[in-house]
């Protein structure tokens, strides 16, 4: 079990992850990329910038 | 089968109950009144109920016992006529203002009128699941909410509630179509006006701050809304910003605890906060026809501001679904019965 650094939903995963691996938090969306598989950590995975409106 | 009656089905509000009620599995639907409209078939004022139902309204004088009688009548009427309606059912579901505050005194300040029946006020559970399951489970009167004020409500209720923001300052700025002025037509309402039209129709003084007021005073402190409502180009749907200012440091996860802990069990609260795409936040586009209230929240990085995004379809959430969950809780019926369409998109 991991905690969501953005909502802090804990999330359970039933299959293997490694390192790196981008999974989607199944609370608020954010996708999460794996930190570390022991324990269960994530960060927020880089996000697309956006330039609506310039 | 329960045998379902609803008083004033010619409007918007009525017509949308009997389009969900039609398709409930427990319900069966007993007579629908319109008064302009006696004898003549349903489909003459819901089109989209044609070949549906072969149901015709009947006068109110003609109304029937029946095991609940819905009232969807204009505000006044259901009190008005409560004497009539009392001896026809034991349970009661009203889709008007008439008994949604719980203090008489409000009704002349709020709808220019004294109350016409202050002793049946206390039977009336507010209508709201997320904030009255338990009472409304043992109820046999349920008072729908105003839908700018659920939509405010549902908002706002677990941020208040929790001491995480300033109850004294809640500023709060519904966006609103056009449906929910009623079916009956005036000068606001005329297509060349009202189309296109972004009209501030109430920027004080709307009288659902009365219930916001009621239903969002936890611990007896009453909070200070400033509310203003604004007419824009839709037909069904509200969105509700609401600007609150935190109380003490508030972070993004301490924010998603309060409504994780509030709503997350609840069938029709979604917490809509997404980092990428296009949908980040409660749109009521999506949500027409639906019985959902999404909610979204953003902290203002440079201050103590904390804007919060509540969207429902007004005449389900805010009206008419509102009912008939209330009905599935008062009967022990699994709530989503009759509620599950999930909206249209694109639509």
């Amino acid at each position: 079990m991991g905690i969501c650094p953005e909502c802090g939903a804990e999330i359970h995963l039933d299959y293997d992850v490694v390192v790196g691996e981008i999974i989607t938090c199944p609370e608020c969306g954010a996708e999460l990329e794996v930190t570390s598989v022991d324990p269960l950590e994530f960060a927020l995975a880089p996000e697309e910038e956006e330039d609506w409106g310039e | 089968m329960i045998k379902v009656s609803i008083a004033g089905a010619s409007g918007y509000g009525g017509g949308e109950l009997l389009r969900l009620l039609l398709f409930h599995p427990e319900i069966e639907i007993g007579q629908v009144t319109s008064e302009s409209l006696a004898g003549k078939p349903v489909g003459r004022s819901h089109p989209n109920l044609r070949r549906v139902t072969d149901l015709k309204f009947s006068a109110l004088a003609d109304l029937e016992p029946c095991d609940v009688l819905c009232l969807c009548l204009p505000h006044g009427e259901a009190m008005a006529r409560w004497d009539a309606f009392s001896g026809l059912s034991s349970r009661f579901v009203d889709l008007s203002a008439d008994f949604r505050l719980r203090d008489a005194a409000d009704y002349p300040t709020w709808y220019g009128h004294e109350h016409a029946h202050p002793d049946v006020l206390g039977r009336f559970v507010y209508g709201l699941a997320e904030l009255y399951r338990d009472e409304i489970r043992d109820a046999e009167h349920v008072a729908c909410t105003g839908c700018l004020a659920a939509t405010a409500i549902l908002s706002l209720a677990p941020l208040v509630r929790a001491g995480a923001v300033d109850p004294s300052r809640l500023v709060m700025e519904g966006k609103i179509g056009s449906s929910a002025a009623g079916h009956r037509a005036d000068r606001s309402t005329h297509h060349p006006d009202r189309s296109g039209a972004v009209r501030s129709f109430k920027p004080t003084g709307h009288r659902h701050t009365a219930e916001i007021v009621q239903e969002l005073t936890f611990g007896g402190q009453a909070p200070t809304v400033h509310f203003s409502a604004t007419a824009i180009e839709l037909v069904r749907g509200i969105l509700m910003t609401t600007h609150a200012f935190a109380n003490g440091n508030l972070s993004d996860r301490d924010i998603w605890g309060i409504y994780r802990e509030a709503y997350g069990r609840e069938p029709f609260i979604r917490i809509i906060k997404e980092r990428q795409g296009v949908f980040r936040y409660p749109d009521p586009k999506f949500l027409a026809g639906t019985n959902y209230c999404d909610i979204g929240f953003e902290r203002d990085d440079h201050s103590d501001r904390v804007v919060v995004m509540g969207a429902l379809d007004n005449l389900v959430k805010g009206a008419a679904g509102q009912a008939v969950q209330a009905l599935n809780i008062m009967h022990g019926w699994d709530e989503r019965t009759g509620l599950e369409f999930p909206g249209l998109h694109p639509v």
